[in-house]
């Protein structure tokens, strides 16, 4: 993404997630709409092998409901990304946003060959900050740490409640460029500033912190 | 017996799919990456290759190329599960025989399957 060419970054940023939660969504759709389809297959066998399958109607059944809950949890995730904009500066649960931006953009993650995981020391952890740019950034550091990671690479998020905020800690990218941060970097760095916060990489260690209530 | 392999990292989504068209009468081999994909062509050439084109590892477009490279002949359908027809209709310029839309309509699978596999006969 080239972020100079599109002041909308925000605009692009939520396509993106918008893209990866669209996709998901249609495998979902696609493995209960087969499952449904081999039952209704099953149920015009004959009767005597028809009484084989119920064991493989339980198993139906099974992945049908899991399907549905995967589809559940997700339009959860994206009715709380849509709601983000709704004010400027907001009270969030900053472990809410970050699982929202990690479930909407696990498709991303799992087509690079990549692993994430999230560790929180709090939840909720309770923040006024401006949402939108919060969970822009959260996608961000995340882009950038799959950016500079090898395929079977584990990203590690992790938090911690700080006297005046909180620290993001990413950890588990496997490469970097020394003398060049990125365009990626740079446009995290700008907007972690945006939300009075700071952005630094100490050694293999991304740090972002972020004030427990931003000044407006 | 018509043989098909299935290449997508759903497995439930394959499963299923499998077992609808073996019940059909097709023989069906699945797996759930690209390399697997490539392997199981070289170890048992199928009929038709049936493909997803977003996996994670090789992507379903990098996995058509070497498929074409190595069986320009194999006839390889292509599933999206995107909104738009632009990832298919770049894997049709690639030499996919075509391409579908999750979720899929059975007999229009069906019908794709014999034309593909009726037209390399």
């Amino acid at each position: 993404m080239n972020h100079k060419r599109h002041p909308e970054a925000n605009l692009v940023f939520m396509g993106r997630v918008v893209a990866s939660y669209s996709h998901e969504i249609k495998n979902v759709l696609a493995i209960i709409n087969e499952t449904t389809g081999l039952m209704h297959d099953l149920l015009t066998l004959k009767k005597e092998d028809l009484a084989q399958q119920s064991e493989r109607f339980t198993k139906s059944l099974k992945d049908i409901g899991d399907h549905v809950q995967r589809g559940q949890q997700l339009s959860t995730f994206l009715n709380t990304l849509a709601h983000a904009p709704d004010k400027e500066v907001n009270g969030i649960d900053l472990i809410n946003s970050m699982q929202t931006v990690f479930a909407l953009c696990n498709r991303l993650v799992r087509n690079k060959s990549l692993h994430l995981t999230f560790h929180s020391d709090q939840a909720p952890l309770h923040i006024t900050t401006k949402p939108v740019e919060c969970m822009h950034s959260i996608f961000c550091a995340l882009e950038w740490a799959m950016t500079n990671s090898q395929p079977g690479t584990e990203i590690v998020f992790s938090t911690q409640a700080e006297k005046k905020g909180v620290r993001i800690e990413v950890t588990g990218w496997t490469e970097r460029n020394e003398t060049d941060e990125g365009e990626l970097f740079q446009h995290l760095k700008r907007l972690v500033t945006t939300l009075q916060g700071a952005c630094t990489i100490n050694g293999k260690v991304m740090v972002i912190t972020l004030p427990k209530h931003i000044d407006v | 017996m018509t043989k098909i392999l299935l290449i997508d990292d759903e497995q439930e989504f394959t499963g299923a799919l499998a077992e609808r068209l073996e019940l059909r009468g097709y023989a069906v081999q699945a797996v759930d990456n690209g390399e697997d994909g490539l392997q199981a062509i070289e170890n048992t050439p199928p009929h038709i290759v049936v493909l997803d084109l977003k996996m994670p590892g090789l992507s379903g477009i990098e996995v058509l190329k070497r498929i074409k490279a190595q069986h320009p002949s194999m006839p390889v359908l292509l599933l999206t599960g995107y909104g738009s027809t632009e990832e298919g209709i770049k894997g049709m310029q690639l030499g996919a025989y075509d391409y579908m839309m999750k979720p899929l309509n059975i007999n229009e699978l069906i019908s794709k399957l014999q034309e593909a596999v009726g037209e390399q006969k």
